[in-house]
């Protein structure tokens, strides 16, 4: 029996394959690295921000004091751990006299101290070395997540699967976080997500592909691992191929 | 690893059938070729585990498939980046594509799939359904009725040219 609409979809076939000019490999190598320096330009230009917020005296008046002042009491948000929670924090030697604002309370918040961060390739994180004398007791918590959900398109929620943590501090500046391990095969939904700041992730979460696809943007991710005090410094993922 | 595949190789053996069945489905020639020219792209970032797949181009179809029905083609992002990159000295398209195009646009967006699926990407029923996660029954009804309806409105098209 034959099918009248064959002839027609390979008409279609061959004319549009004809038309087809791709843009080319070197063109979606192009399109990749300037994708990955847009964000590394973000990333850095938010850092340098914030290190001029903590070098820079509140109400922009003047210049780094030369000589230290009195130590100012340093408190410590849940977002980050401690290296030796015992231990007195060491105050800045760059604050102003009249800022009596924790030295470090900026880098100590989970998503502002993930943009403290600087890294030099998409798996390595580095503390700047201008934070590290600033808030010589910094410790900022880094982890990377791997979710999955089921086969289905879009399953509702995603669950964690394994996760890698590393620890940024004076002592240990820089840290490389290898991606975690994934289940077999490709027939599920993943989500790949790096963070920082302390705690736990959360052991399920609602499924955020359908959205990070559908408008390209992780606005809504962002927001929900800042409220849970966690920074998200990379997020990558993949529908299920089965 | 011998399971790695050279990705310029499987670019140009792949990228025009995949931009020939998007072309079908959203109706626009270039939009299809920067929906495809992406699902390369994300290929290309995690090619080291891509091209160790038995079949690396049904996960770069995947992809492709995805972003255009996620409908992020509408946010016109793709066609803004990619857009310098297609070249100025395309073809008109032929009767007969904008024709076909034209009914395809008629049909609802999953008749209008799995027809394209059927007929561009040369799978079977029981492929699209593991495809589109949806029952071989249900794909089968889509199929019969997209046919139907295509049939007729080609038909009804094909007695509006006049004689000559």
């Amino acid at each position: 029996m034959s099918d009248p609409l064959h002839e027609r979809f390979e008409s279609f076939r061959t004319a549009s394959m004809a038309r087809t000019r791709p843009p080319g490999v070197a063109a979606a190598r192009r399109t990749i690295v300037r994708r990955q320096l847009t964000r590394a330009g973000v990333l850095a230009l938010t850092a340098i921000g914030l290190a001029l917020a903590i070098w820079l005296p509140p109400g922009g008046e003047g210049a780094i004091p030369a000589t230290p002042s009195t130590p100012p009491a340093v408190s410590p948000s849940p977002a980050v751990v401690s290296a030796s929670p015992s231990a007195a924090p060491s105050p800045s030697a760059s604050r102003s006299p009249q800022d009596d604002r924790p030295p470090c309370s900026i880098a100590y918040a989970g998503t502002a101290g993930a943009l403290l961060l600087q890294s030099t390739d998409p798996d390595t994180y580095a503390l700047p070395a201008k934070v590290v004398s600033a808030c010589p007791s910094i410790s900022i918590q880094l982890t990377r997540a791997v979710y999955v959900g089921g086969t289905d398109q879009a399953p509702e929620n995603l669950s964690r699967y394994r996760t890698v943590t590393r620890v940024l501090s004076a002592a240990h500046p820089t840290a490389t976080l290898p991606a975690p391990a994934r289940p077999d095969g490709t027939c599920y939904s993943a989500l790949e997500v790096t963070v920082s700041g302390a705690g736990s992730l959360p052991a399920v979460l609602p499924n955020p592909i359908p959205e990070l696809a559908g408008t390209g943007s992780q606005d809504g991710l962002n927001r929900y691992f800042a409220n849970r005090g966690h920074g998200v410094l990379g997020v990558s993922w993949a529908e299920p191929s089965c | 690893m011998s399971g790695r595949r050279d990705f310029a190789e499987f670019y140009t053996a792949a990228f025009a059938p995949l931009t020939s069945q998007l072309h079908a489905f959203v109706g626009d020639h270039a939009e299809a070729q920067d929906l495809v020219q992406e699902a390369f792209c994300r290929a290309l970032t995690k090619w080291p585990t891509v091209s160790t797949y038995d079949d690396p181009f049904s996960w770069v179809r995947k992809v492709a498939w995805n972003l255009a029905i996620s409908r992020w083609r509408r946010a016109r992002r793709l066609r803004l980046r990619h857009r310098e990159l297609v070249p100025p000295d395309v073809e008109p398209p032929t009767a007969g594509e904008v024709d076909l195009t034209r009914a395809l646009g008629e049909l609802p967006a999953q008749h209008r799939q799995v027809v394209v699926l059927h007929y561009l990407a040369d799978m079977s029923v029981a492929e699209i359904a593991e495809f589109t996660g949806s029952p071989e029954g249900t794909i089968k009804a889509w199929l019969h009725r997209a046919r139907r309806t295509l049939a007729g409105l080609l038909a009804a098209e094909d007695e509006e040219v006049p004689d000559v």
